[in-house]
């Protein structure tokens, strides 16, 4: 059995090097699944790049809720959601 | 030494079959008729003085056929190895929350559980310490009489202060570990039934059956005669399931006396964890002197291990610790002061290793650190200061027998391409997201019980008429592959295929006591044993054919099924036609070996001796890649090499070597038994992870022959050395790949990441 620390999905189209319809999902990060509207809405107002990358993985380290428990603490759960979520979004740029 | 037929040669193991098809029975299985089933009910909490008991209520309940509290152990109700202090049911106090206060045995185990839950416990909850560090304070609560340190172990070895005078550089370093358990695939089960006159007959997973029979004994007063332990297949057990086996034997027995019916119990995965003993956390302190150009000067270490509720192997786990606390290193002045810590968490004992995975994780990050801080490489560093034949250990023993730790050092060097790999990562561009690293560590290892105690094994063969041959033995197979090993040695000496060859189950009532099957001794001790009985029956056999065949002079030999004439080769009779003539002429073809190791001298008051007659040396080295975005490690190459005397099955060999690499990344990077207060949080797979097949990468196996007088064939041990170096390797590779130096276990994704330990809820 395999029981994540953190999941992020991530949904959207791309066209002009932008990104519309932007779906964000954050599991293990609150009691339940939850998305992430301040990171949609400013990844719906931006261009991608490296910059806007980084700022949108600030953004949803701040709106994620983690606790700490058996799988990990707060501070890495934090930390991740935007690791991942930049992961995610670099695959859009390359 | 390629004359030998068996010895050396791959070989299936004897037990693979049953194992593999599923048919091999384990103590879980076994079904007899009337049989009851036994469960245990657990103290609630960590430290507690027992006010009452009222079963009252499970007495009633439906199914139930016994209810029994510590008033009804018929003997003493005290076991342990060296500090006999645990109760079968906790009396006085509870100690910790895996104490067991009442049994019951009901019709299912279903029945027993509900019949538990009826019990009311009236506890007095008592002040609870849970550090090792905490508990050695004054003020700490006492688990057992005046003070919670019960162990103290010292190495002095030459003037600490003259080293230190000498260094031109001086390192501090504290280390931690954690508790781990076992995780054997097969939680501890056993069947007990009444025997004959007054007797009983167990039949379980018990890795020290003798052990296990003496503390039946006092606690069921009854003489060792009298009790029979078979032993049954064993679904691992990695140095765990000695006490917590003695624990539900004895529950088991209790039971089944009480109740005149055969009682099974089985520990859940769940139970097992909260009960079972795990491998002990430590902290390390250390500081180390060295000269500019690497050579050690001066070693101080403590070390202080969390011994949980109860003594268990501690004193001798920490035993082995202060007595390799130096590492395979030639260090003039070394002082070492090793504690043993009561404290109420989990206990904690034997585990694969035995105080070497702690204290190398320990020197070997220590050597990383110095190599870094003079600029050396950490290879160099280690063939600077290396044991070599004629130096002298920490403890001021001098190797008589060639010591191949270089030799390890440098085939793992050779086949990682060591050098190489150094130069072309330390390249890297510093902002990669994955950067890769390579590091190592060495080990040396005393073989077998050492100075804990006189080591002697037994064993018997028997050769039947027709030409097969039984083979028992007063150790155990648990999984090693022992059984394996000791039929290649029948085959070897009595010129037959391993299939000819049974090995019987250890039966305590058949074979004498041969201590347990620990300290990766089995080999070396129960095969020599084992050679000394076939042999004895070769030189008999070849008697009788020289009679038979009316040759006086002409050497022969027993090889392929036939008595062979050496000079020529000439095939004279065949082995079963004589064992038939053997017979009929009143020879006898059973006999038994008994091995004793040579004397070896400890002074456990002046810190310094001879403390093993014979040692291992073994090398690892780890390329990982991290990372540094999650903390990620991922071990992408690993070279093993270990001197083993000689690989009397190479195949089994090998399996070690990949297993004990595993279960070594799993102490590196994964695994951590946790708990708050003493209330475990990691019970089962889905929180405590093990490595599996995806996180362990193709092991190189390099296997070095180093024989040695005392083995079956110059063989050693290996069934721990391969356990005991993985995590400093790869925890000096993450150091190499980040620059980061993890000194607490496990470098899990949050250490490598944020180099701390995870925030508890």
């Amino acid at each position: 059995m395999a029981i994540a620390k953190v999941s992020v999905a991530l949904l959207a189209k791309q066209e002009d090097g932008r990104l519309s319809d932007v779906r964000i999902a954050l599991g293990a990060v609150a009691p339940t699944v939850c998305g992430a509207p301040e990171t949609v809405a400013f990844l719906e107002n931006h261009s991608l790049n490296d910059r806007t990358i980084e700022r949108a993985a600030k953004i949803v380290a701040s709106e994620a809720r983690p606790i700490a428990d058996v799988r990990s603490s707060v501070e890495y759960r934090r930390e991740m959601v935007g690791v991942l979520l930049a992961k995610g979004l670099r695959d859009f740029l390359t | 030494m390629s004359n030998f037929r068996v010895i050396g040669k791959k070989v299936k193991r004897v037990d693979a079959r049953g194992k593999v098809t599923g048919s091999a029975l384990y103590a879980a299985d076994l079904t007899l008729p009337h049989m009851l089933h036994g469960a245990v009910l657990r103290s609630p909490l960590p430290h507690a003085r027992i006010r009452s008991l009222d079963v009252s209520g499970a007495l009633s309940a439906p199914g139930v056929e016994a209810v029994l509290t510590s008033a009804d152990v018929p003997g003493v109700n005290r076991f342990g190895v060296v500090i006999p202090h645990q109760r079968v049911l906790a009396d006085d106090k509870v100690r910790f929350r895996g104490d067991g206060l009442v049994l019951v045995a009901a019709g299912s185990r279903r029945e027993a559980e509900e019949a538990l839950a009826r019990v009311r416990v009236n506890l007095e909850p008592l002040g609870a310490v849970f550090s090792a560090v905490e508990a050695m304070e004054a003020e700490a609560p006492r688990i057992h009489g005046k003070s919670n340190v019960f162990v103290h172990h010292k190495v002095r070895k030459g003037n600490l202060r003259e080293g230190f005078r000498r260094a031109d550089v001086e390192l501090k370093r504290t280390y931690t570990t954690a508790f781990i358990e076992h995780a054997y695939l097969e939680p501890e089960a056993v069947v007990v039934q009444l025997d004959g006159d007054g007797g009983i007959l167990v039949a379980g997973c018990v890795q020290n059956l003798y052990s296990t029979r003496r503390s039946l004994s006092t606690v069921l007063g009854l003489p060792l005669g009298k009790i029979r332990i078979r032993q049954t297949t064993m679904g691992g057990s990695f140095g765990g399931k000695d006490e917590v086996m003695t624990a539900l034997c004895c529950r088991a027995a209790m039971l089944a006396l009480k109740t005149r019916r055969p009682v099974r119990m089985v520990n859940t995965r769940e139970e097992s964890f909260n009960e079972s003993y795990k491998r002990h956390p430590y902290v390390l302190e250390y500081r180390v002197g060295a000269k500019k150009n690497g050579r050690l000067t001066a070693l101080e270490v403590r070390m202080i291990a969390n011994a949980g509720a109860y003594a268990s192997m501690t004193p001798f786990v920490s035993w082995r610790s202060a007595v390799q606390c130096a590492g395979p290193y030639r260090i003039p002045h070394v002082r070492a002061d090793v504690y043993g810590v009561y404290t109420n968490t989990v206990y904690t004992g034997a585990m694969r290793g035995f105080g070497s995975p702690q204290g190398n994780f320990g020197i070997e990050s220590l050597m990383d650190e110095l190599a870094a801080e003079l600029a050396l490489d950490p290879l160099e560093l280690r063939i600077r200061n290396g044991l070599t034949t004629q130096s002298r250990t920490g403890t001021g023993q001098k190797m008589e027998q060639p010591v191949a730790l270089i030799e390890t050092m440098e085939k793992c060097a050779r086949v990682m391409r060591w050098e190489k790999r150094r130069r072309e990562l330390d390249a890297q561009p510093k902002d990669l997201r994955k950067r890769r690293g390579i590091g190592m560590a060495a080990s040396y290892r005393g073989c077998a019980l050492g100075a804990e105690g006189v080591d002697a094994a037994g064993a018997a063969v028997s050769v039947q008429t027709d030409g097969s041959v039984i083979v028992w033995s007063g150790l155990a197979e648990v999984g090693q592959g022992f059984y394996t090993v000791i039929a290649q040695v029948a085959a070897e000496e009595l010129g037959v295929r391993v299939s000819d060859v049974t090995v019987l189950p250890l039966d305590t009532s058949v074979m004498g006591d041969s201590g347990p099957s620990v300290a990766s001794r089995a080999t070396m001790m129960g095969g020599e044993a084992t050679r000394k009985a076939a042999a004895v029956l070769r030189r008999r056999m070849l008697a009788e054919a020289r009679r038979t065949l009316n040759i006086r002079s002409a050497p022969l030999a027993l090889e392929n099924g036939w008595v062979i004439s050496t000079r020529t080769g000439d095939r004279r009779m065949r082995i079963r036609d004589l064992a038939g003539t053997c017979f009929q002429s009143g020879v006898c073809l059973f006999e038994t070996g008994w091995h004793r190791g040579p004397d070896i001298h400890w002074d456990e008051k002046a810190g310094k001796g001879n403390p093993y007659f014979a040692y291992v040396y073994g090398t690892n080295m780890a390329e990982v890649e991290v990372d540094r975005e999650t903390g990620e490690v991922e071990v992408v190459a690993f070279a093993s090499a270990h001197d083993v005397g000689r690989a009397v099955n190479p195949q089994g060999v090998l399996g070690q070597v990949y297993g004990g690499v595993a279960m070594g990344l799993g102490y590196g990077l994964l695994e951590d038994v946790e708990h708050s207060e003493g209330k475990l949080s990691t019970v089962n797979f889905d929180e405590y992870l093990i490595p599996t097949s995806l996180d362990v990468p193709r092991v190189k196996a390099i296997l070095v022959e180093n024989p040695d007088r005392h083995g079956p064939y110059g063989a050693k041990s290996v069934g721990e050395p391969t356990n005991e170096i993985a995590a400093p390797a790869v925890v000096n590779a993450v150091f190499h790949a980040t620059g980061r130096r993890v000194r607490d276990l496990p470098a899990n994704l949050e250490r490598v990441r944020l180099g701390k330990k995870l925030v508890k809820p």
